[in-house]
């Protein structure tokens, strides 16, 4: 307690420190401070700090000059335009008792991630970088390789974010996609092909669980063409319902959504020039409290002379 | 009367003291266990207005002393304190 009480006596303004400082290390040494005078030392010393008469100008004008170059940062940053578009996934609920069981919400998420490498892999994001009409990032395909571009691209300007946690009745998941450029036209353009993208991925997703699934059907249904025609010449009556009814209506995919279109942002999402704004009034106040502790100006208080 | 001002110059009323020992002393009197930074806030105002002032060389305990025009400043607080209890206590009985 003692080491963080002399420290906090540097908080102090120098010209006090310079009149008081020595007698005050004194008392501090004969009144061993516990936690409430520590506390008790940092309010004094922003009590101090605040009663000096120089330094309520001198944070005024750093705090106004950090202000001033917090507004001229912000308007030199390129501004940032965000698209958003919302999606839901959905699993049919229709397949009858008997059928493969629809996937549970693990399933969908990772359903979603495999969608997501899709979206985000080399081939899809390059073919979205260089189509023609949204010619993406070409400042800094000028000077920077394809594969660094693309790379930015998947890991700070695309975002794919679930909202909230999955429903269980019905199986759904809501997701969002977004997009960060300085063109606000572009970014929402460029969310629409990523959307484009998803869903036909989504679309290849489920011909391919289609197909699967009508190739076995159309095994079951030899299988039971083969077994009539034995029923038949063995003269056994048939059995009714077959599987292969059954496997017609199996789980065919995972549906996708847009619950919101890709908006078109209005307002730039960074520089957010508030907060830059605070950040250099604040700057400046510090500022201020530093030159107000460290500088020096001699004693104001003139001691009698020592008498012997 | 839990002003840091009228607790120094209250004890400083009574003889000469360093911070310690006017930290002691109001302690005793008053009950009341001024912080350091209160008290040298206290003793930072109270030399700026000239009702107290360093007694002796500098020194690293240094002592201080009331000036006339602290006791005089002291005396008009505790009248006008006096005053207030007097009032207060009046009311507080006939209540």
């Amino acid at each position: 307690v003692k080491s963080v009480a002399r420290f906090l006596i540097r908080l102090y303004p120098a010209t006090w420190r310079a009149r008081y400082g020595e007698e005050f290390e004194a008392l501090l040494e004969d009144s061993s401070p516990g936690w409430p005078a520590t506390f008790d030392l940092l309010k004094g010393a922003i009590q101090m700090q605040f009663s000096l008469p120089a330094f309520p100008k001198l944070a005024l004008l750093l705090s106004t000059t950090g202000l001033l170059i917090g507004l001229l940062v912000s308007a030199l940053l390129t501004p940032i335009y965000i698209s958003s578009t919302e999606l839901q996934m959905t699993i049919p609920q229709e397949a009858p008792a008997g059928s493969a069981p629809p996937p549970d919400n693990r399933n969908l998420t990772e359903h979603l991630l495999q969608l997501e490498q899709e979206l985000l892999s080399r081939s899809t994001l390059s073919a979205i970088i260089q189509k023609p009409f949204l010619d993406l990032y070409k400042a800094e395909r000028a000077g920077t390789p394809l594969e660094d571009v693309i790379q930015q691209m998947r890991t700070q300007d695309i975002r794919i974010r679930i909202d909230g946690p999955p429903g269980t009745s019905p199986v759904r998941l809501h997701f969002n996609i977004s997009f960060a450029y300085p063109d606000r036209v572009k970014a929402q353009q460029t969310v629409q092909a990523l959307l484009v993208r998803l869903m036909e991925a989504n679309l290849h997703d489920a011909r391919a669980h289609a197909q699967f699934t009508v190739g076995q059907l159309d095994q079951v249904r030899r299988l039971e063409a083969r077994v009539a025609l034995l029923e038949k010449r063995l003269g056994i009556p048939s059995a009714g319902s077959e599987p292969g009814d059954q496997l017609a209506v199996r789980y065919m995919g995972v549906n996708l959504e847009v619950t919101d279109p890709p908006s078109l942002p209005v307002r730039p999402a960074k520089p957010n020039r508030w907060r830059i704004m605070a950040a250099g009034f604040a700057a400046g106040f510090v500022a201020a409290l530093v030159i107000a502790i460290f500088r020096r100006r001699p004693p104001p208080v003139a001691f009698p002379a020592q008498t012997a | 009367m839990s002003d840091p001002t009228l607790l120094v110059l209250s004890s400083l009323a009574e003889g000469d003291k360093h911070g310690y020992a006017m930290m002691q002393d109001i302690e005793a009197f008053a009950g009341i266990r001024l912080g350091p930074g209160t008290l040298y806030g206290a003793i930072t105002r109270l030399e700026e207005h000239g009702w107290i002032r360093p007694a002796g060389a500098k020194n690293r305990r240094q002592p201080y002393t009331i000036t006339p025009s602290g006791r005089q400043h002291l005396q008009q607080e505790l009248a006008t304190l006096q005053q207030i209890v007097k009032t207060g206590l009046a009311r507080v009985k006939h209540a």
